[in-house]
């Protein structure tokens, strides 16, 4: 990997490992300016970075309510997005949206679903659409563990086959729906096994080893891209925070925790290229530097946007006249 | 003499046009070509449970006209995302009654895409449903639930009561950049009237005063026009003048047309064949009393079925169904104040 791919996905990393800390800790500080319920996708900056490098701007992407992840790393304009969550008018979705939904459609992401497992059903479609244009682009989903044991999950998977469709299905495993582990909600232990009644190719990766996912997904996106129908790759992950930030996480015991945070993606890609001299100390500091400000900037540009006036509730609820 | 068309043959025609002007357009749901799969008997096999996309397969093709596994949730989603990515899909639901099992693809997908994402990209898709009891069918399938898709924000739902309405709103539908829920009703099918050949638009929230009268206004939707058409012209024969509204799309809803009529009748009999509770008639009544308190005569009246499940058993299921004969009763009713 060229040296300003590896600036690239350590930018993109810090950036998101960097953000979901200040949402953390201005969420819990109540500081402002973000408001509501906050999602946050620590844990998942590596492989999320991996998928989004193999991705063209042609290319859907179909994400969920937690979403700061895919959107960061899908290249969305950090202020607007932080204007978002702070439900700001100069938000990407115009304080619409939120932390549940949050994501830019002018970047091909579809939608933020808030509902489990209900953004497969539209990226098939997306890929559907891709197909009967003649296009190659690929539509990529991302859902959960928790979204495996649901039914529009196994009828896309099924219907995703059938058709042959060009989609990438990011299963995001972290073993934890909410606060039950996986060995409670699913039959297998991992979650390849499902494809194979499926007929789709499927494997598992170290979701926190940024290069073993850039090369999974390399494979998978030619594989997409040249017409040979869907691909499965299981992320073996973790999500370092709650459920949602507040969420007191009594449900893993300190001990789980701390191997989870022991495999943290962030840190092992800034080791392996600093032990392996692809990217010096101070490149990586001047990253950090950047990060750090991007950050600042964005608080700076959501504190002084104003909120949306009662009258843009009601803009677009339908697109035509009504 | 002017042609007459079957309302399912209206739909078909207005489907089939828009197809030849717009590649963008295809159609999916399960069994509307028929056929599929079995390459010794080839597409077009069924034309779909009613019959309504019989042809189109024929004329457009495997790749336009998509037969799909028993999967609402799944293709039903497919047209949002397959609309987001610039397709205009129109999606058949072989009942009504199957929309429990996909309804999260509709009121929390389609309907709030364009409003939660900040109004970047329209969702043009047509969900074609068949409405209506009457067909021995039972419970599950024989439902109205307009009630269902009228009161979520961002969906358009359009109730055809003849096969002229039905040519001009689908074609309307088609071109519409919003998600639109089309419910054609069972019984209308193969009921005809005039439909001129070339395309033509009706526009959305424009109600027909179906028969004009200065006594009472009677509010009809889809079957309960015709069962008021037919109490109006018993009525007649006594110099009871009944004005007759359609206002064949039920959101947005003409409620223009509806007041103003009520004003001038001065008396109003809503009849509705969805559940009473809830339905449009409880809602386009509560829009009425908001709005006339003082200037009408009588309280506002309903026609709708009891409150019960739709039973198989012929007697039953036709004594839940409102006729003309409740709404004639109704009126009479509604005249003593």
């Amino acid at each position: 990997m060229d040296k300003n791919s590896l600036l690239k996905a350590y930018h993109t990393m810090l950036l998101i490992k960097d953000y979901e800390e200040m949402v953390e800790s201005r969420t819990a500080s109540g500081e402002g300016p973000l408001m509501g319920l906050m999602h946050t996708h620590a844990g998942a900056e590596a492989w999320v970075t991996a998928v989004m490098m193999n991705l063209e701007s042609s290319d859907y992407v179909s994400s969920t309510y937690r979403n700061h992840a895919h959107s960061i790393a899908r290249g969305i304009d950090l202020n607007e997005f932080t204007a978002e969550l702070s439900g700001k008018i100069t938000g990407t979705c115009r304080g619409m949206a939120g932390n549940m939904h949050a994501c830019d459609q002018n970047l091909n992401m579809i939608a933020g679903f808030g509902i489990i497992g209900a953004g497969l059903p539209s990226a098939a479609g997306a890929a559907f659409a891709s197909k009967y244009k003649g296009a190659d682009d690929v539509s990529a989903v991302f859902f959960g563990d928790g979204a495996m044991a649901q039914g529009a999950t196994h009828e896309s998977c099924n219907i995703i086959s059938t058709m042959q469709l060009p989609v990438l299905l990011c299963n995001d495993n972290n073993h934890i729906a909410m606060s039950t582990h996986s060995s409670n909600n699913l039959c297998h232990e991992s979650t390849t096994e499902y494809m194979k009644a499926y007929n789709i190719p499927a494997v598992t990766v170290d979701g926190m080893d940024f290069f073993a996912c850039f090369d999974a997904v390399k494979i998978a996106v030619e594989h997409i891209r040249s017409g040979k129908g869907p691909y499965f790759i299981e992320f073996d992950n973790c999500r370092f925070g709650g459920q949602w930030v507040g969420d007191p996480v009594n449900y893993k015991t300190i001990k789980q925790k701390d191997e989870e945070f022991a495999r943290c993606g962030v840190e092992r890609f800034k080791n392996y290229v600093l032990e392996n001299t692809l990217l010096s100390a101070l490149e990586l500091e001047n990253v950090q530097n950047a990060v750090t400000k991007e950050i600042e900037e964005a608080i700076r540009f959501a504190e002084e946007s104003p909120l949306p006036e009662i009258s843009d509730m009601f803009v677009n609820t339908y697109a035509d006249e009504y | 003499m002017a042609r007459k068309l079957m309302t399912k043959d209206a739909i078909n025609e207005a489907i089939a046009s828009a197809m030849r002007n717009d590649e963008n357009i295809y159609l999916m749901g399960e069994d509307i070509s028929g056929g599929a799969g079995n390459p010794e008997v080839g597409v077009d096999a069924l034309g779909g449970a009613y019959g309504v996309t019989s042809g189109l397969a024929t004329e457009f093709g495997a790749k336009r006209v998509i037969d799909t596994p028993i999967s609402e949730t799944a293709f039903l989603g497919m047209a949002v995302g397959a609309a987001f990515a610039g397709l205009r899909p129109i999606v058949e639901l072989m009942y009504v009654d199957f929309i429990g099992v996909c309804y999260d693809q509709l009121y929390n997908q389609a309907a709030k895409m364009f409003y939660l994402y900040g109004g970047k990209k329209p969702i043009p898709m047509v969900l074609r449903t068949p409405v209506g009891a009457g067909y021995r069918t039972g419970a599950e399938h024989s439902q109205i639930l307009y009630n269902m898709f009228v009161s979520i924000p961002g969906l358009k739902v359009v109730t055809p009561s003849n096969a002229y309405d039905a040519k001009g709103l689908m074609l309307q539908a088609i071109k519409d950049n919003d998600p639109v829920v089309f419910l054609e009703h069972k019984k209308s099918y193969v009921m005809e009237c005039e439909v001129p050949e070339e395309d033509y638009y009706i526009p959305f929230g424009k109600a027909k005063i179906v028969r004009e009268g200065t006594d009472v206004t009677v509010i009809g939707i889809q079957r309960t026009v015709w069962e008021a058409e037919a109490a109006a012209e018993r009525l007649a024969k006594e110099g009871i003048n009944v004005e007759v509204i359609d206002p064949r799309t039920l959101s947005p809803l003409d409620m223009d047309t509806i007041l103003a009529s009520v004003r001038k009748t001065k008396r109003v009999v809503v009849a509705d064949e969805s559940y009473q509770r809830c339905g449009m008639a409880a809602d386009i009544s509560a829009q009425i009393s908001e709005n006339t308190y003082g200037e009408i005569d009588a309280p506002v009246l309903r026609v709708v079925p009891p409150h019960t499940h739709i039973p198989f058993s012929a007697t039953l299921e036709d004594a839940w169904i409102p006729t003309s004969e409740n709404i004639e009763e109704r009126i009479r009713e509604v005249l003593k104040f």
